[in-house]
């Protein structure tokens, strides 16, 4: 029986790779059919992810964990299993749900590029090595699929590779994957020696039955998976490749954005029976996380073209994300993860639409500038709603330090859409409504938080002990997001030499990139003639 | 013209003194060259090649050549496609080397055109392409993308949160003070940058001065080179041209042009000063050597080539619409009430609705006229703070116009809207600002799952409906404009003194004087399109890049009112008691004609409103299936094509919703008995005109300096996107990328402003469905008096002697055809070949 589900699962991930392995030639010659097969072949992958968490429903955990497939050579070093548990079911749902829009998206997108057909097996290919990576049972096959997914999407990278700009970006995310490659490699090989197994199920034991420190090497691979995380997830210093890979088609960058670059989370939360108890690995998990947040979600609202805006954004959620992880707070990220994918897919696909905001009726509001009371109230108000709020979904003050400034962060963010509502209108019944609506998602996120506790309970292992480091940590983010928040309404009116250039500085997102270009045309120069 | 004015200053002797003074002529000059690029909240086709119209179309490509290494021509291949194809036959070449005086014979042609094209010029490089060259590295894009990102922060309409520091100050100021911040030039190895900037003039046209002597540009080449700079970063240089203009239409000025082309001069001489090299010199004067050497014999003779073919494929366009405005017509029906009269924009999408109305209704009459009817209102919807304009673009609005809900309290409605749209935007910044955007996706983000599922059906939009946001569906059915003051607004409305002068002046614009049928139509047009970012480029030109709806409804409105019918009797316009005006929107992406408020339409009037619906509809039906074969629909059947066309008018990702313009060719301005019956395939502007009717000829007048000069805007639009996409059109919609809120759009992460057209608005993927023609004018109207409106007016006396396009004039009533040559000549030799060549064929 277990062996039979797990192989169903993987008709995910095959259906797509038989799409993906049509000849470039043919499949130019018969974009539609290779977009429509491709398009049926994500379908069909949904179709088998909802059932797969059906059956689950049905039968435990562990029926789905085993063996599936052992290849005949080498069976102990490379073998073809599923581990199945609810990271799996949603990613392998979530995956395959923008798979499916994308990939009914490019269909009328790129009709008439010669090159339909070719995007339309490698979207295949991406899709495939991503469902690949999300049910791989052991290190070998997940390293596999990791690289796997990166060279793919490097085809679809280079879709233009007549542009110097698009050759250039991928260049740079294929220089920052290769280093992640490395780092993930050394950790598997760290990891495989130190417990004699690559099987995620077998790690998960062995690390809940140790109660010892961890070994040298272990804490050593839980650093270089911490690495390889930041870099699959776009962060600081190593960020530039993301923003500038919208040199590809809209639909990759929709696919990127929402099932790619959040695999840095899922290779944490896999890993996070090794994690856990690797504090500090956590702890530069968390520092990198803040660190790329506060700078991107700054830089971020410099920018001045949609799609641009867009990748800043995703760097600085990638960011939060991972902070989240690195707080031990996995059931969050995992949420933030599905719940990103979904919003930015949808963002990049509607980038068309912006013109729109500024064509509809433009109103006349008078905004009343920085008001210190009205700060005060507004956060005091959001406090008192999401402390019972909270309350009601079982948040006490005596809980984890994470988690009480994760609720904190809510709370900003509340008096933050309070205070814009007072800065536009002060009618009662204006206010009246955004309270409503700051009511609904205050309780829609306390809501969806117990869900995806109660769903990842078995999939993650806990943080144990909670360190001076984790309220430093905790205290050091919810100061900041106090700060931003003051920051967004002081600068409306800034001025000085001091705002001028923080200014200029977070408009050319500190330059990082500006370097990182120079030295990379350096060692790997792009003909900058290809342009027809 | 240039060459002289240079000639006088090269005294040296007076160097210094005259040299000031010359160079502020230059730089107008240059900056004068540059064509506006209207924003995409209401996008409007522009001429590319407008500041270039002084020249021959000619010169004006080797100007092109020697600037930037452009030409106005296709490439070889393309033509010889099209005399492979057939498109171009044997005549054809014949007469176009009569055409253009050429000694060349058909064998000839025929035999170059397989010789490969010289190598196009590099044109007048900047210092980072010469540096480029020396070192291969990438700095034409490194300060390409400098300059791009500070115009796109400094002009930035609202997609950047954060304020902007330098507002108030000047491009140039405020390039200054940030450069003098900015670490970019630093971290690319050029250490003294900011030390630099910091020594440099505050006065923009010093600067240029200053740079222009330190680069030793010669001053025979000093305005090529500025306006060779300016097109470097051409679609940023269209935008300052574009405020430029508006600023003008206010009666100010607005120089961020000048302060676009000071800060990329400075950025040349800065890098030339630190990357000063010995082989840097040396291409640099290189460069400058050769961008000043004519011509050679060989391009010359290839742009003859060029040149032939071009006036080849244009001979074979005109040879159909001659043959056919010649043919004999019926002037009989005209004396006939007709059945219903439908009044139609110029646009050349209306000439198929309009034949396939005539086609289900031979008693039907329709006219064409520009798309907003001649009224010039700004429309204010509801709620708003302010109104958009509605008229062509190079007037100003006179009217202020509000949107309302009928028999409602305004304020209330007002209100309403206001809230709900506060409400959104809210919504919005909660999800964008950086202290809520995290926890805005945790509580908010599932529900895109719904939003994904449903846009990818074409279910909802991706985002609400920019013109019915905060309207609820029954409301939407009571809004529309209304003519009378409202007590708020007191300058609102237009006054009842102003009305009859309108409605006279409007109906004798459209030689629309007597003969009135029960029903007139007047139908504005719109583009029902989504998520994509040059919408409003399929929507109504004359009416400023907005639907023609709100004019449309204005002007039905006032020729409805009792007083208005009364003054305009007195007048000796009688229209008949039974009329009815009634106004429409034809949505030019799905064919189907919307009218509004047919309730009010009299009773006695009902079975003639219901009688036009089903007409409207046959049409509609009509006109898609000849839509069809363009749509890569040939085959399916009739409810195929229409459910396949609200598809694409709903479908997020479609890059195709309908074929705009393209095709557009010829305009022709005469009754419309001369083009009845002739299959124009949506490629001609069909202006109604009737020189009889014509008291000292000033609708004629306004005919060709207004609607004649948009016409060759979209005409030469089109042409610029196809020759040179690079330069003048937009690149590939796939990688746009909205900058500055509603500016333009990027192609892919940075690079310039991008003007003109999307590559999918022109090319199907396998051919272009754009021909690149000069427009073909068709104006029925004595010699003597169109001589007479060229001779009085500079731009149709360059558009028509400068080779722009191509003039024809049809005599009354014989309907015989000549073609103007500059020079005073009415040629029918040249159109007689046509005609013969074109009966031998048949």
């Amino acid at each position: 029986m277990s062996n039979n589900v797990s192989l169903y699962i993987l008709l995910a991930p095959m259906l797509l790779s038989l799409v993906g392995l049509l000849p470039s030639r043919w499949a130019n010659r018969n974009p539609a059919l290779t977009g429509n097969l491709c398009h049926r072949a994500a379908v069909a992958a949904l179709l088998v992810s909802i059932l797969a968490a059906v059956l689950r429903q049905m039968l435990p955990d562990q029926a789905f964990s085993g063996r599936a497939l052992e290849l005949p050579f080498g069976a102990t070093v490379f073998s073809i299993d599923v581990f199945y548990n609810s990271v799996t079911m949603m990613l392998m749902m979530l995956v395959s749900f923008v798979g499916m829009v994308v990939s009914r998206y490019s269909i009328r997108y790129l009709q008439g590029d010669p090159n339909q057909g070719r995007f339309f097996k490698w979207l295949s290919l991406t899709l495939a090595s991503i469902l690949s990576l999300i049910a791989s049972g052991n290190l070998i096959m997940f390293m596999t699929a990791w690289v796997a997914t990166s060279l793919c999407l490097h085809q679809l990278l280079m879709f233009y590779d007549n542009r110097p700009t698009a050759v250039l970006a991928a260049h740079k995310k294929f220089v920052a994957s290769r280093i992640g490659d490395v780092c993930l490699i050394a950790a598997i090989v760290l990891i495989g020696s130190s417990l004699h197994t690559f099987e995620f199920s077998q790690i998960f034991h062995a690390m809940a039955a140790r109660g010892d420190e961890l070994p040298i090497a272990l804490k050593l691979a839980s650093f270089l998976v911490v690495l390889s995380a930041a870099l699959k997830s776009a962060q600081f210093p190593l960020h530039g490749w993301l923003i500038q890979v919208i040199e590809a088609p809209t639909p990759v960058s929709a696919l990127l954005h929402a099932g790619i670059v959040n695999a840095g989370a899922f290779l944490v939360i896999r890993m996070s029976p090794i994690l856990s108890r690797s504090p500090a690995a956590l702890g530069l998990l968390a520092a990198i996380g803040l660190a790329t947040l506060a700078l991107a979600s700054l830089v971020m609202l410099t920018q001045t073209s949609i799609k641009v805006s867009l990748a800043w954004s995703t760097v600085a959620q990638m960011g939060f994300m991972l902070l989240e992880c690195g707080l031990g707070l996995y059931s969050l990220a995992m949420l933030h993860l599905v719940a990103h994918s979904l919003y930015k897919a949808h963002a990049f696909l509607a980038s068309g639409s912006g013109v729109d905001f500024f064509r509809a009726p433009q109103i006349a509001y008078s905004p009343s500038g920085f008001r210190p009371g009205r700060l005060l109230l507004s956060l005091g108000i959001s406090a008192m709603m999401t402390s019972s709020i909270g309350h009601v979904f079982g948040l006490t003050p005596g809980q984890q330090p994470a988690l009480l400034a994760t609720s904190a962060i809510v709370a900003i963010a509340v008096s933050q859409l309070l205070l814009q509502a007072a800065n536009m209108d002060r009618t009662p019944s204006f206010l009246l409504r955004a309270l409503g609506i700051s009511f609904l998602a205050c309780t829609a996120y306390f809501a969806l938080h117990d869900m995806f506790a109660r769903l990842l309970q078995d999939s993650a292992l806990p943080v144990h002990s909670t360190g001076a480091f984790q309220y430093a940590m905790a205290a050091l983010v919810v100061i900041f997001f106090l700060f931003l928040l003051v920051l967004q309404h002081i600068f409306r009116n800034a001025k000085g030499r001091a705002w001028e250039a923080t200014y200029v500085h977070l408009y050319n997102g500190l330059y990082v990139d500006v370097y990182i270009t120079r030295m990379l045309q350096k060692f790997w120069p792009v003909p900058q003639t290809i342009q027809a | 013209m240039y060459s002289e004015k240079i000639s006088r200053e090269t005294d040296h002797s007076e160097f210094k003194h005259d040299s000031a003074l010359n160079i502020d002529d230059l730089i107008d000059s240059a900056c004068s060259r540059i064509a506006p690029l209207w924003p995409l909240k209401h996008f409007v086709a522009v001429n590319p090649f407008f500041g270039l119209i002084d020249h021959t179309f000619q010169d004006a490509s080797d100007t092109l050549a020697r600037v930037i290494g452009s030409s106005l021509y296709m490439p070889r291949s393309y033509y010889l496609e099209q005399l492979e194809s057939g498109r171009i036959t044997d005549q054809d070449i014949e007469q176009a080397i009569r055409a253009c005086g050429s000694s060349k014979s058909q064998e000839n042609v025929r035999h170059a055109l397989y010789l490969p094209a010289p190598m196009p010029n590099m044109g007048m490089a900047s210092v980072s392409e010469v540096l480029d060259r020396v070192e291969g590295g990438i700095w034409t894009r490194f300060v390409m993308e400098r300059i791009s990102l500070h115009c796109a922060a400094y002009f930035d309409l609202g997609q950047a949160l954060f304020a902007y520091p330098w507002k108030g100050k000047t491009l140039y100021q405020s390039w200054l003070k940030a450069a003098s911040i900015d670490n970019s030039a630093a971290m690319m190895g050029l250490a003294e940058f900011k030390k630099n900037v910091a020594k440099l003039t505050e006065a923009p046209r010093a600067a240029i001065a200053w740079a222009v002597s330190k680069l030793g540009i010669p001053e025979v080449a000093i305005e090529r080179y500025l306006h060779a700079s300016l097109l470097g970063i051409g679609g940023w240089a269209s935008w300052a041209r574009y405020l430029r203009w508006q600023a003008e239409l206010k009666g100010g000025g607005d120089d961020s042009l000048i302060d676009l082309l000071a800060i990329r001069l400075v950025w040349d001489v800065l890098l030339f000063e630190e990357k000063k090299s010995a082989a840097l010199i040396a291409r640099w004067r290189d460069m400058l050597a050769s961008s000043m050497r004519d011509p050679s014999e060989k391009r010359r003779a290839s742009a003859e080539l060029d040149r032939i073919m071009l006036n080849a494929m244009e001979i074979g366009f005109q040879r159909t619409i001659i043959s056919g405005i010649r043919s004999p017509k019926d002037f009989e029906k005209e004396k006939i009430r007709p059945s219903v009269q439908a009044a139609f924009c110029i646009d050349v999408r209306s000439e198929l609705f309009r034949r396939a109305l005539e086609t289900v209704a031979p008693s039907a009459k329709t006219v064409g006229f520009a798309g907003f009817f001649g009224i010039f209102i700004e429309y204010v919807p509801l709620g708003a703070k302010s109104g958009n304009s509605h008229v062509p673009v190079i007037f100003n609005p006179a009217y202020k116009i509000h949107e309302e809900v009928r028999g409602a309290k305004q304020a209330e409605e007002e209100r309403r809207r206001r809230i709900r749209i506060a409400l959104s935007k809210t919504w919005k910044i909660f999800k964008l600002s950086a202290s809520s955007c995290f926890s805005f996706v945790e509580s908010a983000g599932f529900l895109y799952v719904t939003k994904l599922l449903s846009d990818s059906f074409g279910w909802t939009r991706p985002v609400p409906d920019p013109l019915r946001q905060g309207l609820d569906k029954s409301t939407i059915e009571r809004t529309g404009p209304s003519l009378s003051a409202r007590s708020d607004f007191p300058a609102s409305g237009i006054p009842e003194q102003d009305r009859v002068d309108h409605a006279e002046r409007i109906l004798r614009a459209m030689s629309m004087t007597g003969n009135f049928a029960r029903l007139v139509l007047l139908a504005g047009h719109g583009s029902s399109t989504v998520n994509n970012p040059h919408a409003t480029g399929l929507d109504c030109g004359a009416c400023a890049g907005q639907t023609g709806e709100a004019s449309a409804r204005v002007v039905a409105a006032l020729l409805n009112l009792p007083e208005v019918r009364s003054g305009l009797k007195s007048r000796g316009i009688a229209i008949p008691e039974d009329t009815w005006f009634i106004a429409g929107l034809h949505d030019t992406c799905t064919d189907e004609l919307t009218l509004f408020e047919a309730e009010s339409v009299p009773q006695s009037l009902s079975e003639d409103l219901a009688q036009l619906r089903q007409w409207l509809e046959q049409a509609g039906d009509l006109s898609r299936m000849q839509r069809a074969t363009l749509l890569g629909l040939s085959g399916v059947t009739d409810r195929g094509v229409e459910s396949d066309v609200r598809r694409r008018s709903r479908d997020w990702s479609e890059v195709r919703p309908e074929w705009g313009l393209a095709g557009n060719a010829a305009f022709i301005a005469a009754p419309r008995f001369r083009t009845a019956g002739l299959d124009l395939e949506g490629r001609a502007f069909l202006h109604e005109y009737d020189w009889r009717e014509d008291r000292e000829f000033k609708i004629l007048e306004l005919i060709m300096t207004a609607p004649m000069v948009v016409a060759n805007w979209i005409n030469m639009q089109y042409y610029g996107s196809v020759v040179d996409n690079q330069h003048f059109g937009s690149g590939n919609k796939v990688l746009h990328n909205i900058v500055g809120g509603a500016i333009g759009v990027l192609e892919g992460n940075g690079g310039d402003l991008r003007v003109g057209l999307p590559l999918q608005s022109l090319h199907d993927g396998r051919q272009w469905v754009h021909e690149p023609l000069r427009l073909s004018v068709f104006i029925e109207a004595p010699r003597g008096a169109i001589e007479d409106i060229i001779g009085r007016h500079e731009i149709v006396r360059n558009l028509v002697n400068n080779g722009w396009i191509h003039l024809f004039q049809v005599d009354s009533p014989s309907g015989e055809i000549s073609k103007w040559h500059p020079g005073h000549r009415w040629e029918m030799s040249a159109v007689e070949d046509r005609i013969s060549a074109f009966e031998a064929a048949a």
